[in-house]
């Protein structure tokens, strides 16, 4: 039967797979767009289409690409690629979740994919990224370290920026109560006025976050546009409409 | 039957020992009814389950050695034979009989019984309980042991007038003796406990057929209409207000917001538009950013045998954004005749990769052939635990490559490839700061290889600081494709989306100031209102 559908393709004009492709293309993003009146069957049947042909296009990539392969290579070298068989074995084991009477099988590959996953993001974020960051806050506020000068003054400055803002955001994450004792008035304001300096700092980067993610989703829109205009209107003008 | 108290044989009424311990029975405890086989405490006249006389007769058990006393009749005070002129009269009666001493009076006869009465066996409620006769006690003393008194009823006055005709509407056979009445209940024709299964004769309740009587139906008549219409008169008409008192109406809602999207989604499609009417009219204008230049000078000063290492983790919703930016990149790879090895962590990146490629591949020479100055390895599954084995071989991440399934030794793009120490750069394509967080994390964290990240907008400002930390050689923004278009002199195909987002930036701009002015002269407008 695959067979047929390949011959069947195979007799297609030339081109067609790409005109099929692109009436496809700008049906299902104009499916798309018409969320702007609202939430609609149509735009509901494009959404589950994406969700579903993802999920299988997932899929099959991850047999061709990943299981497959290395089936092969279990089956051609069984000696040197034993250790792929305790993985697929664990993969099987994985398919135990869905069985109620057997669902506990699946937590010893469940178990292996959280503490690796859980040990490598943790260790990741150690070296990675904390003590990294840690070490480039440290940054020293000398304009002469800076090459003095205007430049000197204007780097330095920076890093001061960069220093405060940092502590500043912290504070802005403090959940203490009110401080007592000694200079108690002074402490307490401090960590007040740094944590409302954080905040707004937190505001500031929440703004450049939501323009970011607007001017991404504008250029999506941008390239979808021009798509309609650029590759599928000329196909209906070639249909006459 | 008597039961033994030491081993529980059951022996006959008249025994003295037992049968089967011979241990004496003066002190039985326990009798077995002979009807039904219940057991009974020894000082049980009756049996307790089917009530039938556990001694049946005096002369079968045998003389006892005392003879039962009888109580002494129960003494009653009978009431006045006319009812008190004053209702509570006769309660006073009542209370001062009960409290008198009611030895003196006879006890009165016992009230008619409402139960079946077998004819052979009339039951006598008066008479009390004989006490049975317990062996080896001897005579109680005179006063003690003696049953209680017996209540007796006091003797009810006849009732007449009104009274009795109502009476005799409801019991008609009120004024007939007890024996001459029909009983209330028919009677039963089986022995209601020989067999439980006619325990409550059934038959003639469930045969009675069901009569469902018709209700009226009663509708509403003038006096209801008259209230519902007043009713809904006070609930509909408005108050009555004093000349004093103003009308306050709910604020309407302004249209201004509806009307607003509407405009703010008409302005930014048009921005969108803009392209195909300008044809680029920005470029001039076009400032590349330093990270730009910096990494399209670092490209241009590759030598030809170069390895670059290029990873597609962006999804297929950003390829329109970051798509430009990977064709820039890869052409200007291709003009330089740079190596480049793809890979992805994303599972649709191999698809966007191998699209775009195959374009460059069209107009470069370089990248015509597959294999030779560019191969695509594949899906690296496993996000840091994929990670992870390319700090290991590359051979344990990719046995093959992902097109013509071949070894990487046997490719001219990837001989000599080994281990990440030898590929000179990493470019990544991504729509998301984890992923590239995670290269940072498992990859540039233990290689020390230079990382260039090519990211959509919306990650770009969370990754600044690992560029400014020195962890990311290069950061550039899906957006700035035109600039590095400009910088590396490649064929220019994202120029009309600089035209789109300048067109926006006037948009956001002109929304701005727009929004920023209704605003403060609304405030104006609603401090005078309120003055």
């Amino acid at each position: 039967m695959l067979d047929v559908l390949v011959r069947t393709l195979n007799q297609l004009p030339a081109g067609f797979a790409d005109v099929a492709g692109v009436w496809v293309a700008a049906l299902l993003t104009l499916a798309v767009l018409s969320y702007i009146f609202g939430n609609n069957p149509v735009f509901r049947l494009a959404q589950y289409l994406f969700v579903g042909v993802a999920a299988g296009y997932a899929g099959a990539l991850a047999w061709t690409q990943v299981l497959w392969p290395r089936l092969l290579l279990l089956r051609s070298d069984p000696e040197t690629y034993w250790p792929l068989g305790i993985f697929f074995l664990l993969g099987i084991l994985l398919l135990a979740r869905g069985a109620r009477p057997v669902t506990a099988l699946a937590d010893l590959p469940l178990g292996v994919l959280f503490g690796v996953g859980a040990a490598l993001a943790l260790g990741g974020a150690l070296t990675g990224t904390l003590v990294p960051q840690v070490q480039a806050t440290i940054m020293p506020v000398n304009p002469t370290l800076y090459g003095g000068g205007l430049a000197g003054w204007a780097l330095a400055i920076d890093a001061a920026l960069v220093i405060i803002g940092t502590i500043a955001v912290f504070s802005a994450f403090q959940y203490t109560a009110r401080s007592r004792g000694f200079l108690s008035g002074f402490r307490n304001a401090l960590r007040v006025g740094a944590g409302s300096v954080g905040r707004g700092l937190i505001a500031v980067s929440f703004g450049a976050l939501l323009a970011g993610a607007f001017l991404s989703f504008f250029a999506v829109l941008s390239s979808r546009i021009a798509f309609l205009v650029s590759d599928w209107l000329p196909l209906l003008g070639r249909l006459g409409l | 039957m008597i039961v033994c108290p030491n081993c529980s044989h059951k022996n006959p009424e008249d025994a003295q020992t037992c049968e089967a311990c011979s241990k004496s029975l003066a002190s039985f405890e326990y009798r077995v009814c002979s009807a039904c086989g219940a057991t009974n405490p020894a000082a049980n006249a009756f049996c307790h389950r089917c009530l039938s006389a556990l001694i049946p007769d005096a002369a079968d058990v045998g003389e006892p050695e005392e003879e039962p006393q009888k109580p002494p009749p129960a003494e009653t005070r009978p009431l006045p034979s006319e009812p008190s002129p004053k209702p509570w009269g006769r309660i006073d009666d009542e209370l001062r009989w009960l409290v008198e001493d009611r030895q003196d009076t006879p006890p009165p006869e016992a009230a008619p019984s409402i139960l079946p009465v077998e004819p052979e066996e009339p039951v006598q409620a008066s008479e009390p309980p004989a006490a049975a006769p317990v062996r080896g006690e001897e005579a109680a003393p005179e006063g003690k042991g003696e049953p209680f008194p017996p209540i007796g009823l006091p003797e009810m006055p006849p009732i007449a007038g009104e009274q009795a005709a109502q009476l005799a509407a409801v019991e008609p056979e009120a004024d007939l003796p007890p024996e001459e009445r029909q009983p209330l209940l028919p009677e039963a024709t089986v022995d209601t406990l020989a067999d439980l299964d006619n325990l409550l004769p059934m038959e003639p309740v469930i045969a009675t057929a069901h009569r469902v009587e018709a209700t009226e139906q009663v509708g509403p008549n003038e006096v209801d209409r008259y209230d519902a219409g007043l009713f809904h008169q006070i609930a509909t008409e408005r108050a009555p207000l004093r000349e004093s008192a103003q009308e306050v109406l709910p604020p309407r809602p302004p249209a201004l917001p509806a009307v607003g999207r509407v405009l703010l989604n008409l302005m930014v499609l048009m921005a969108a538009l803009v392209p195909f009417f300008t044809g680029g009219w920005i470029t001039p204008w076009v400032q590349p950013q330093e990270s730009v230049i910096a990494l399209a000078g670092l490209i241009q000063e590759l030598p030809a045998d170069t390895t670059v290492l290029l990873s597609f983790d962006y999804d297929p919703a950003y390829a329109g954004e970051m798509d430009p930016l990977a064709r820039a990149v890869i052409r200007h790879l291709a003009a330089r005749s740079v190596r480049s090895v793809v890979m992805s962590t994303n599972p649709a990146g191999l698809g966007l990769a191998t699209r775009i490629y195959t374009e460059v591949a069209d107009e470069s020479p370089a990248y015509a052939e597959y294999g030779v100055n560019y191969a695509i390895l594949g899906y690296l599954p496993g996000l840091e635990a994929g990670l992870r084995t390319l700090n290991g071989t590359l051979a344990n991440a990719f046995h093959t490559d992902a097109v013509s399934r071949a070894p990487l030794s046997e490719l001219p793009a990837t001989r000599g490839l080994a281990t990440l120490h030898d590929v000179d750069h990493i470019i990544l394509l991504s729509d998301s700061p984890q992923s590239v967080r995670r290269w940072i994390e498992q990859i540039r964290s233990r290689n020390g290889v230079s990382l260039h990240a090519l990211v959509t907008a919306r990650a770009e400002p969370i990754l600044v600081p690992y560029q400014q930390s020195g962890q990311l050689q290069t950061l550039i923004g899906g957006f700035q494709a035109a600039e590095y278009e400009l910088v590396a002199g490649v064929r220019p195909s994202a120029l009309n989306l600089a035209d789109a987002y300048a067109a926006l930036f006037v948009v956001l701009v002109a929304i701005a100031i727009a929004t920023n002015v209704a605003h403060v002269l609304g405030k104006r407008q609603r401090r005078k209102l309120a003055r």
